[in-house]
């Protein structure tokens, strides 16, 4: 039974394909999700939706997903590029149909959501005209979409947070014990410093890891240090769900 | 990685230009890649004019809001013509292009003025680099897209117009759904839709992506929350 659904995550997880455009030796930007579906997944994915059962994406999947989602915003969330054109731009979702194996796939079904709230759908007339297989396509389609989008959104640890706060006190008691022990000050001054110096390093902090080193790791995963390879974009998300648990 | 060293700017709140949804749903033949290539559409919407119109054998109809695509880009590269902040920006033609703004502002009498657009081929004596130049303006690009989707909604129109089938809705919006902010949610149909037989299943289709397209619009809207959210945004 295990084996059977494993079988059928592999399967669909595989049905999940980002097309990109290899703009030079080493970065490619994704312009599309494809879903390549034939009659089995499609009654695969009919038979998850009866279960109440969630898409189970691969972890280099979700990592393709998320850089996608945010290589498309970029003009939005972060003016990149001065003097480069922003072109406003969607996540397009197009599903692929696969009738016959010896056949190849045709576009039937396509989503573009486009973050300033235009979200427009695409039917292929002939998928129009076949009543059956646009209930299967379209409701396959919009739960691959949903599920998708749901898993999207960064979830940081909530232990990333303790870890660094633990740190962060850490190193401000030492530095305290340090202006206590060895400065030559009366007690009220020491007492002053040190209290101005919880308040420094506390804005500091703030300021350094919530704005600029998000900032800058978002700029490395668009086209930066981390744009180049899978392994790094894993990194790069990995760092900014890291920082994003401060916010 | 001199680009470690460079200054970022800031990451901005993109959800202040926010004010609806908009779910729009469409028949197709096929399903195609829209590739806006700024060049293009700049030359297509340059070269319009009545007399380009009529060689077309454009429904007459839709003449004057093809004209009006034209007089828009006029409009938007003589607002960088006086904007001190654009590299478009030129001090000597601005008392001139002040004095026809409020012209190229109305619907009429705007097609008297002669054109400051550069050519998009120049004669031989002439560079291209000023069209390359133009095209780099993040502000003209954003102008340039819209004018380009209205271009291609009055171009499928005027093809409907042309053809035999006048309820055939194919490559048009036949619905869109606009659920504001304030409340209102506006329904807008394709008055073809009205006559054909399938009207009730069109509508319910259209009504299923409204429900689904809401519901991914929020899902999209949750991720980017993820990752610029901060206090005080």
């Amino acid at each position: 039974m295990n084996h059977h659904r494993d079988k059928t995550t592999a399967e669909l997880d595989a049905c999940i394909q980002i097309e990109a455009t290899k703009i030079n030796r080493r970065i490619s930007i994704p312009n599309r999700v494809n879903f390549c579906l034939d009659r089995q997944l499609l009654l695969q994915i009919e038979q998850i939706r009866a279960d109440n059962s969630r898409l189970s994406l691969s972890a280099n999947n979700l990592a393709n997903l998320r850089y996608y989602a945010l290589s498309n915003l970029p003009s939005l969330i972060y003016n990149r590029g001065h003097g480069q054109p922003a072109h406003s731009v969607s996540l397009t979702f197009t599903t692929q149909y696969l009738a016959e194996e010896n056949q190849p796939a045709i576009n039937l079904f396509r989503s573009a959501i486009d973050f300033e709230g235009k979200v427009s759908q695409q039917i292929t007339k002939s998928l129009y005209q076949d009543p059956s297989l646009l209930t299967q396509i379209s409701q396959a389609h919009h739960w691959l979409v949903l599920e998708i989008l749901a898993q999207l959104p960064l979830k940081p640890k909530s232990w990333y947070r303790w870890f660094v706060v633990t740190c962060f006190a850490l190193i401000v008691a030492i530095a305290c014990g340090f202006i206590w022990y060895f400065v030559s000050l009366t007690n009220p001054f020491k007492i002053a410093i040190c209290f101005g110096l919880i308040v420094l390093s506390k804005l500091v902090f703030k300021t350094f890891v919530a704005t600029k080193l998000k900032s800058l790791v978002i700029y490395h995963l668009l086209d930066g240090y981390f744009a180049k390879g899978l392994y790094k974009k894993k990194v790069g998300l990995k760092i900014l769900c890291f920082l994003t648990s401060f916010n | 990685m001199n680009s470690f060293a460079t200054p970022q700017p800031p990451i901005q709140n993109p959800l202040e230009n926010i004010t609806a949804v908009e779910i729009s749903t469409a028949i197709v033949d096929e399903i195609v890649d829209e590739v806006f290539i700024p060049w293009e559409v700049y030359q297509a919407i340059y070269y319009l004019s009545r007399s380009h119109l009529s060689q077309l054998a454009v429904d007459s109809s839709l003449c004057d809001r093809y004209l009006q695509l034209r007089r828009q880009l006029e409009l938007s590269y003589c607002l960088l013509l006086i904007d001190p902040n654009s590299a478009q920006y030129n001090r000597l033609l601005v008392e001139a292009v002040k004095r026809d703004l409020p012209i190229l502002s109305q619907h009429a009498g705007w097609e008297a003025i002669g054109t400051r657009l550069p050519e998009p081929i120049p004669d031989r004596r002439k560079s291209i680099s000023q069209v390359n130049k133009l095209l780099r303006e993040r502000e003209f690009i954003n102008v340039l897209q819209q004018l380009n989707k209205r271009k291609i909604a009055l171009d499928r129109r005027d093809r409907i117009l042309r053809s035999s089938d006048r309820n055939d809705i194919t490559h048009t919006t036949y619905a869109q759904t606009s659920l504001q902010l304030n409340g209102k949610i506006v329904n807008r149909y394709s008055q073809a839709i009205l006559e054909r037989s399938d009207r009730h299943s069109l509508l319910q289709l259209h009504e299923q992506s409204t429900n689904t397209g809401e519901q991914q619009w929020r899902g999209l809207i949750k991720f980017m929350l993820s990752v610029i959210s901060r206090r005080g945004m």
